[in-house]
């Protein structure tokens, strides 16, 4: 029974600080990640379309481009050529095999940027600027603070944001819609939802890239 | 109408209006085919030289040491009584506080040049007059505007904002337009038949003749227009010149009257002295502000945009600072401009303050459409995104990549403009790792296996990579695939000449 207005717990339930997850659920804009599943455990059964993601990664170039490539690649197939802006790639992404994956490289933008400062603010106008259909991003060191602007970016532009980070910040928490801890596993990876809007903690492995060969021991 | 009928020897105007009427309606090369406004800036010798304090007492001067006389006079002097035309000693004893300059001929040009290339927005036609006027022929932009009140209010409230004093007259004359221009109050004279009476009643002083002659004219009792056509035309021409004659002609749309139409320089480069020395990002930006409005009028004026300025800040003795913006497409706008002036200028340390700003286009280029879309094809403005990302991180630091066809990893991708149409010459059938190293890296071997934090396992290869021998880098490597101890896959090779090394060159997750 709905609690009437002069109750104290009507005036609990109605305080603007409180959150509800079910108000929230049923609003998420999402792009399907491409990963059955994933998906199945994700609020809206995807990558939050217009908030900031974030992906921990123990180290980099350990899956998390197997992780987002059919999400993006189903991005480029849309026909309103919007770019992909990538900020701070720990290393070169490699065009042919970008293009054998299925990714449109007219649409790619690759931004290069020194120090974490200018990494974390090319994120935050691409992300604000509503003209890409998704940016990434490989940041060290992002504060608090820093995440909140991006987030705040990711919603103002209506734009997806996946900002890679390293493991250790995994206590800390975050403004980010969506956290994900990506973790190496002989056969392919694990995928731990750590934090999700509307949805719970949840751990799940992915034959990520394992499909693709066969594993010889000798 | 005093002139028709008078004893005069200027012909009469009835004749003339009899020629007209029996000329076809509307053709082409009637009497008055033109309409001018005559734009009169009466304060520009102050103004030209930029904008100081209301407060203080201020006049141009002009002339030599001992014969100094007042040219221009700014409202607190006025309201001590300094006006134009005073000596400049009677000036002071009006206002001991009087802080007189001297006239700068050339920044008067300058602006007048300026303002003349910001006033082809209201029409191609603009003719520099000097000292301190502008005459547009504005008959057939008149109705854009909503009629001659309409344009007249334009281009007032465009002036004011500019922070020039004004005078405005439309006549059918350029020498009309010019003259009415002068007195005090905005005069719109649309018909030719108006043109004799209204300038018969001005004034000598309003027409810009030498002093002398005005007072010469003066003594015989000859005090305005009016009073000039009722004398003898040879004897006026022997007595003052045919040229005096001519003008007076030419006002009344008796002779031809033509007017050389102004055409702004073929790049644009403006100076502009800071108030006072200083290092200040905010003061800065004002400066540049000013000049890169007064660069998007030059622009518009010419349906041009530019790609890269360049602002330059003088130091006195220490070389100058120059910063330059670049841009993915051509710009006339300022604000846009601005912007990515913005981005430059923070992140620029100046060595000393600066005392002043200089700022030059570079090469102009006419724009042939609009330079944006109304309804871009994408949502938000991508190519002011990749110019904020240029002008912050750098031209080198925003690029797409594509393929190309060549056997040698390293050179199968290339650096391209961004959002540029790709090739995509990669169709190989052997898998690649999605990311490549830019530098391959050394791995240790030991009992003849390579080792990467941990033993590796090799899952595919080897796949013989062997060419570049026409251009000096050439390899000769075998490629495998190989998988860590916690399962990630590496794509690694070993060079086929000695030492035989193995090297790390790309991840494929």
């Amino acid at each position: 029974m709905e609690p009437t207005p002069k109750q104290p717990l009507y005036e609990l339930l109605h305080h603007p600080q409180v959150w509800r997850a079910r108000e929230h659920q049923a609003q998420t804009r999402t792009i399907p990640t491409g990963h059955a599943g994933l998906d199945r455990h994700l609020p809206g059964g995807g990558w939050p379309a217009d908030a900031l993601s974030e992906v921990l990664l123990a180290r980099r170039g350990q899956g998390e481009l197997r992780l987002l490539m059919p999400a993006l690649t189903a991005l480029c197939r849309q026909d309103d050529g919007r770019c992909l802006v990538w900020v701070a790639p720990p290393w070169v992404p490699y065009a042919p095999a970008l293009a054998a994956a299925g990714l449109d490289l007219a649409r790619l933008v690759i931004v290069h940027a020194d120090d974490e400062a200018e990494i974390l603010w090319a994120v935050e106008q691409s992300l604000r600027s509503g003209s890409c259909a998704a940016v990434l991003g490989w940041s060290e060191r992002a504060t608090v603070p820093v995440l909140r602007r991006l987030q705040l970016a990711a919603a103002e532009g209506g734009t997806p944001g996946v900002l890679f980070r390293p493991a250790a910040v995994a206590d800390q928490s975050s403004p980010a819609a969506l956290r994900l801890l990506l973790e190496q596993v002989p056969d392919g990876f694990r995928v731990t939802i750590a934090k999700s809007r509307g949805g719970r903690p949840v751990s799940v492995s992915l034959p990520l890239g394992a499909a693709l060969t066969r594993r010889t021991r000798d | 109408m005093a002139a028709p009928g008078t004893p005069g020897l200027f012909p009469a105007l009835p004749e003339r209006r009899s020629e007209r009427a029996a000329a076809p309606v509307g053709q082409p090369g009637t009497q008055f085919p033109h309409r001018w406004l005559g734009i009169c800036l009466p304060q520009l010798p102050l103004e030209a030289l930029g904008g100081k304090p209301v407060e203080i007492p201020r006049v141009i001067v002009d002339g030599e040491d001992r014969q100094r006389t007042v040219r221009a006079v700014n409202a607190a002097a006025w309201r001590d009584g300094v006006r134009r035309g005073q000596d400049l000693n009677a000036a002071q004893a009006l206002c001991p506080s009087l802080r007189a300059e001297p006239r700068d001929l050339r920044r008067e040009n300058a602006r007048l040049e300026e303002l003349a290339a910001w006033a082809q927005r209201f029409t191609p036609w603009v003719s520099v007059e000097p000292p301190a006027s502008l005459l547009l022929e504005v008959r057939t932009s008149l109705h854009l505007f909503g009629g001659a009140q309409g344009l007249c209010r334009e281009a007032g409230a465009a002036l004011d904002e500019r922070g020039h004093r004004h005078r405005l007259a439309l006549a059918p004359t350029p020498t009309a337009a010019l003259w009415l221009s002068r007195t005090r109050r905005t005069v719109v004279l649309p018909d030719p038949e108006q043109l004799p009476g209204t300038l018969g009643r001005l004034p000598l002083a309003f027409l810009g003749w030498p002093d002398k002659t005005v007072s010469a004219l003066n003594g015989m009792g000859v005090y305005t227009v009016r009073d000039c056509l009722r004398l003898p035309r040879d004897g006026f021409a022997r007595r003052f010149g045919r040229r005096y004659l001519a003008e007076l002609d030419r006002a009344l749309g008796r002779l031809p009257d033509p007017r050389p139409s102004f055409s702004p320089p073929a790049s644009f480069e403006k100076n502009l002295d800071l108030p006072a020395e200083t290092d200040d990002i905010a003061q800065l930006l004002i400066a540049t502000e000013r000049l890169l409005e007064s660069l998007s009028a030059y622009l518009v004026a010419r349906q041009a945009g530019v790609r890269r300025i360049t602002l330059k800040f003088f130091h006195g003795d220490a070389p100058a600072t120059a910063v330059q913006v670049g841009l993915v497409e051509y710009c006339q706008d300022a604000g846009r401009l601005l912007a990515l002036a913005r981005l430059k200028l923070e992140r620029v340390v100046l060595p000393v303050p600066a005392i002043a700003v200089q700022l030059s286009s570079g090469s102009v280029t006419t724009l042939d459409s609009p330079a944006r879309d109304l309804f871009g094809p994408t949502g938000g403005d991508t190519t002011t995104l990749l110019e904020n990302l240029r002008t912050r991180l750098g031209v080198t630091a925003v690029y797409g990549v594509d393929g190309v066809a060549e056997h040698r990893p390293e050179s199968a991708w290339r650096q391209v403009e961004p959002l540029a149409e790709t090739g995509t010459a990669c169709d190989r059938p052997a898998e690649r790792p999605l990311w490549l190293l830019g530098q391959p890296q050394p791995l240790p071997v030991r009992d003849d296996r390579p080792q990467y934090d941990g033993r590796l396992v090799v899952e595919r290869g080897p796949e013989r990579i062997e060419t570049g021998w026409w251009d000096g880098g050439d390899i000769v490597r075998d490629y495998y695939v190989a998988r860590d101890r916690r399962g990630l896959r590496l794509w690694i090779y070993r060079e086929r000449r000695p030492p035989h090394g193995w090297y790390l060159h790309g991840y494929f997750d």
